[in-house]
């Protein structure tokens, strides 16, 4: 599909925009992200070779594999967040005079901390609704809280990437 | 009257003219007549408001996401365990059974649970005996189950009946199941015949069914809390007897074709080029044996206490 | 009044650069909160539950896994064999290099599912190979960014899984099939203009004095990037598994040519693999999710009913409106990538698909055409991003000659909207 940033860098060349410096080393979401694709392609092939070999499935690798989707949505976005390379018009932003095009890019990444402290609250009070109310997965059975408490810490993740990346482009350069 | 909201977002999995679409579409209609237009009331099919995600409709219906609701005890099952009780297997033997819970000392205990679980409960309906259809053979005992691949919905309960059965389940979306059974990745599913009929089932070449009525899940009128209480009592009423009266015609509606003598919409099935199978008494009781221990389990899960006074009210059924 | 401020305020954050998806979740909140003034937390609840259920789906697990994809056959060095063996097969002369571009990036899209990646496996080997023939480096970008833009149709493609996950009835599966016939036009479509340009300007003198590759030996190399798509769509098509699955039988399969037959893949590459393309689709996914929150807010508010029928009553007629809808969609795409066009508009525009009774798979197939031209359309166009950077010339260059490899394509978006057969004719066969 399409993204403004390029995917990766071309086979052979340097990454075109090296990492700026970060105070928390992006290494934490990098492994993270590492970690949970490969566990997703890996569960996912089990599932294929077992099916095939004894015809059984595991019912549990569906809500497993979901959820380690959404873990890498919000983690690796994380690192995206810190990278600014994030779905975005750069048309306007990225062109004229330098004052404005930093101040755009302090604009963009204070809304990107707005949402996700919001939704690092909102998501708080339901991971509290799925405590009080004993809810359990519909897959395995196992209490829902296990799955969606990391919401709220990796909105707070994503929310901090955000504020970093706005005090970054605030500094001269 | 100021606090009334403009309109109010209904929640279903299935719209008119199912049934189950039917109920909402009737509920809102009585609503919307009798109140004077106080209360309008849109429907969203396709559990739409959560993005399609069954399983956080009453969660979200709690929390105001949603105002009002008809929803399926399987469904609703993950925030309130007691629900399983409908899909325990071969509880219920007839319609007789389900009357006899609903409309019974079950029945209240169920809505007590509802009740606690964050909304307010007005009425029954129901989606149906779900009848197991697949695209190999005549399934007529449990070996003939053994190894197929069939679909089920979203609870533990159910991927643990159909194990005890030997067959291996995959729970997945109706949407993923289309392309499933029509590419043979999976060989059947479960669900109650209206439906048959109405996705056509038979085009994705579910050529055999078995009507086992393993299990029935009623449907659920509910209301927010908070929604509830915005309204005068005289509203309350009026949206109470709506939902029962409209529970009572979806029921109907939902029956229509297999109480008959004749079960005619098994014919307009079989007429599709469709094997329909119907169990002996014998045969329907391998079944039960074999999913006996699951039975046994889940009803600690759901309560000892709940799951025995079901089966004394099925005892005493009036048939 | 609610609504309207929900389309201005996302809009004025777009325009200004906020990242979509924060667009999307602050202006789809705002509303929300407005809008529920007396329901507990303003009714913003809705926020987590749709974000968290607009992500909760087993079909999306697909779109890394064809990211993956992508990535790994980028480096698998099947990119490289398929030119040769295709050299070998039409030989060298005037216009042949563009022709094996776009042939090679057409088969890859049975492999990958996302136009950038296309463009940089097919850029890495083509636009040196192109530029040693003689042919400008504009030219071989142009070429190399449009035939990229067939990944999107010819099976498999993320584009369809996203659009099947909007859109009740339209099947992953019989989108992939109705993509297959309009994506192999669309190739076809784009090697006239490119053959042609190139023999009128005389481009690639230098091509029929390079050598011709043996044939027998370049498909023996070729064979494992051939199989590739065998492998993914018939198993697909057998029932052997689903999207998702065949998608990670690919990420081994690829893994397997890269790191064991060709060696062009190391141990250590592969942090950099899995590292990128789950950023890649992380960026997709979020906006997904955060479109939920949007799209709920927008049926909510009420606005869709009247716009559609707005729109229906206007008296343009059904092909009209069509148009109306492609001539919109064309210039927002002049701004905005693919997967964020179909996540706003499919909500909007369903309606009107259910009103003049539209097939949802065919109006999925015109859609992911448009999104398609929307790729190599500067100057938001991001495969020829990809194509230009590897050709090191600025896209303003390349416009020169996308123009009539836009045009050549959109006769090809003519022909399906005049003949949906040339959709439906494959899924139906299929039985889809
Ligand atoms: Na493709
Ligand atoms: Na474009």
């Amino acid at each position: 599909m399409s993204l403004p940033e390029l995917p990766d860098p071309i086979p052979g060349e340097p990454e075109v925009h090296p990492d700026e410096v970060t105070r928390v080393p992006l290494a934490i979401e990098d492994w993270l992200t590492v970690v949970v694709m490969a566990l997703l392609a890996l569960i996912t092939f089990a599932n294929v070779l077992v099916r095939y070999f004894t015809s059984q499935s595991f019912a549990w690798t569906e809500e497993i594999s979901v959820f380690l989707m959404i873990v890498l949505a919000l983690v690796a976005g994380s690192a995206a967040v810190a990278r600014n390379r994030h779905i975005r018009i750069e048309f306007f932003a990225d062109n004229g005079p330098e004052a404005r095009q930093r101040a755009l890019a302090r604009f963009g990444a204070f809304m990107m901390f707005l949402f996700f402290a919001v939704l690092a609250v909102l998501s708080a009070r339901v991971v509290y609704d799925d405590i009080r109310f004993g809810e359990t997965s519909p897959g395995i059975g196992v209490p829902v809280w296990w799955y969606t408490m990391w919401m709220p810490v990796m909105s707070v993740a994503i929310a901090g990437r955000a504020l970093g990346l706005f005090i970054r482009r605030g500094r001269r350069p | 009257q100021s606090n009334y909201k403009a309109e109010y977002k209904m929640s279903l999995v299935l719209g008119p003219p199912t049934p189950w679409g039917m109920a909402g579409q009737i509920w809102a209609d009585l609503v919307k007549e009798r109140t004077q237009g106080r209360i309008n009331i849109k429907l969203y099919p396709g559990v739409s408001l959560v993005q399609g995600d069954q399983t956080r409709e009453f969660s979200s219906l709690r929390q105001g996401v949603i105002d009002m609701a008809v929803g399926s005890t399987i469904n609703w099952s993950p925030q309130i365990k007691e629900l399983n009780l409908f899909s325990l297997p071969f509880l219920m033997p007839d319609y007789a059974a389900v009357d006899a819970l609903t409309q019974g000392e079950v029945g209240k205990r169920i809505f007590a649970t509802v009740d606690r679980a964050g909304a307010v409960p007005l009425a029954w309906g129901e989606n149906g005996f779900r009848e197991l259809t697949n695209s190999k053979k005549p399934i007529k005992s449990p070996e003939d189950l053994k190894g197929m691949k069939i679909r089920v919905v979203g609870s533990p309960l159910f991927s643990d009946t159909f194990n005890a059965l030997g067959a291996n389940p995959t729970q997945m979306s109706w949407a993923d199941a289309q392309p499933a059974l029509s590419s043979g990745a999976v060989d059947g599913q479960e669900n109650p015949m209206f439906l048959f009929t109405v996705l056509k089932m038979h085009t994705v070449g579910q050529k055999f069914v078995t009507t086992w009525g393993y299990v029935a899940d009623p449907l659920i009128f509910v209301v927010n809390k908070d929604v509830w209480n915005s309204w005068s009592p005289a509203d309350r009423e009026i949206v109470r007897q709506a939902a029962i009266e409209a529970g009572k015609q979806e029921i109907a509606l939902a029956r229509k074709g297999l109480v008959e003598a004749d079960k005619p919409l098994l014919k307009d099935v079989a007429g599709m080029g469709v094997t329909v199978t119907t169990l002996s008494p014998a045969e329907r009781d391998a079944f039960v044996k074999a999913t006996r221990p699951v039975y046994e389990k889940w009803k600690a899960t759901i309560g000892a206490d709940l799951v025995n006074q079901a089966e004394k009210d099925i005892a005493a059924r009036k048939k | 009044m609610i609504a309207t401020l929900l389309f201005v305020a996302f809009l004025a954050l777009l325009m200004v650069g906020v990242p979509i998806g924060a667009a999307l979740g602050l202006a789809g909140a705002v509303c929300i909160a407005l809008a529920n003034q007396d329901v507990q937390w303003f009714g913003l609840l809705a926020v987590p539950q749709n974000f968290y259920a607009g992500l909760a789906k087993y079909p999306l697990l697909a779109v890394p896994m064809f990211v993956l994809v992508g990535s790994i056959f980028d480096r698998s060095g099947v990119a490289l064999r398929l030119v040769n063996f295709a050299v070998a097969i039409v030989g060298r002369g005037p216009g042949m290099l563009p022709l094996v571009a776009i042939a090679v990036a057409m088969f890859l899209g049975g492999i990958s599912g996302s136009g950038p990646a296309n463009a940089a496996a097919v850029g890495a080997v083509m636009i040196a190979a192109m530029s040693r023939a003689g042919y400008p480096p504009a030219f071989s970008a142009s070429v190399v960014g449009a035939a990229a833009a067939t990944d999107i149709l010819i099976p498999p493609s993320v584009a369809f899984i996203i659009y099947s996950v909007l859109v009740t009835g339209a099947s992953v599966p019989a989108l992939f099939a109705a993509g297959m016939i309009p994506g192999v036009l669309a190739g076809l479509a784009l090697m006239i203009p490119a053959v042609w340009m190139a023999r009128h300007h005389k481009m690639g003198q230098l091509e029929a004095q390079l050598p011709r590759p043996p044939f027998w030996r370049s498909l023996r190399e070729a064979l494992w990037g051939l199989a590739a798509p065998v492998l993914i769509l018939g198993g697909m098509r057998a029932g052997w598994f689903t999207p998702t699955e065949a998608a990670v039988v690919a990420v081994f399969y690829g893994l397997f040519v890269g790191m064991v037959v060709h060696r062009t893949i190391k141990v250590r590459d592969l942090f950099t693999i899995l590292r990128e393309s789950g950023e890649l689709s992380a960026v997709i996914l979020l906006v997904v999710s955060l479109a939920g929150i949007f799209a709920y807010s927008l049926s909510t508010l009420g606005v869709i009913d009247p716009v559609t029928r707005a729109i229906v009553n206007s008296g343009l007629g059904e092909y009209g409106v069509l148009g109306l809808l492609i001539v919109l969609l064309v210039t927002v795409g002049m701004f905005l990538d693919g997967v964020s066009i179909f996540l706003i508009f499919v909500p909007l525009l369903v309606p009107i698909m259910r009103h003049y009774n539209w097939d949802p798979v065919w109006f999925g197939v015109i859609l992911t055409l448009k999104v398609a031209l929307g790729q190599f359309t500067p100057p938001l166009a991001v495969n020829l991003m990809v194509s230009c950077r590897i050709a090191k010339v600025p896209m303003e260059s390349t416009i020169r000659w996308v123009g009539w490899m836009l045009l050549s394509m959109a006769l090809v978006m003519v022909l399906v909207i005049a003949f949906p057969q040339l959709a439906l004719w494959l899924p139906r066969k299929l039985g889809y």
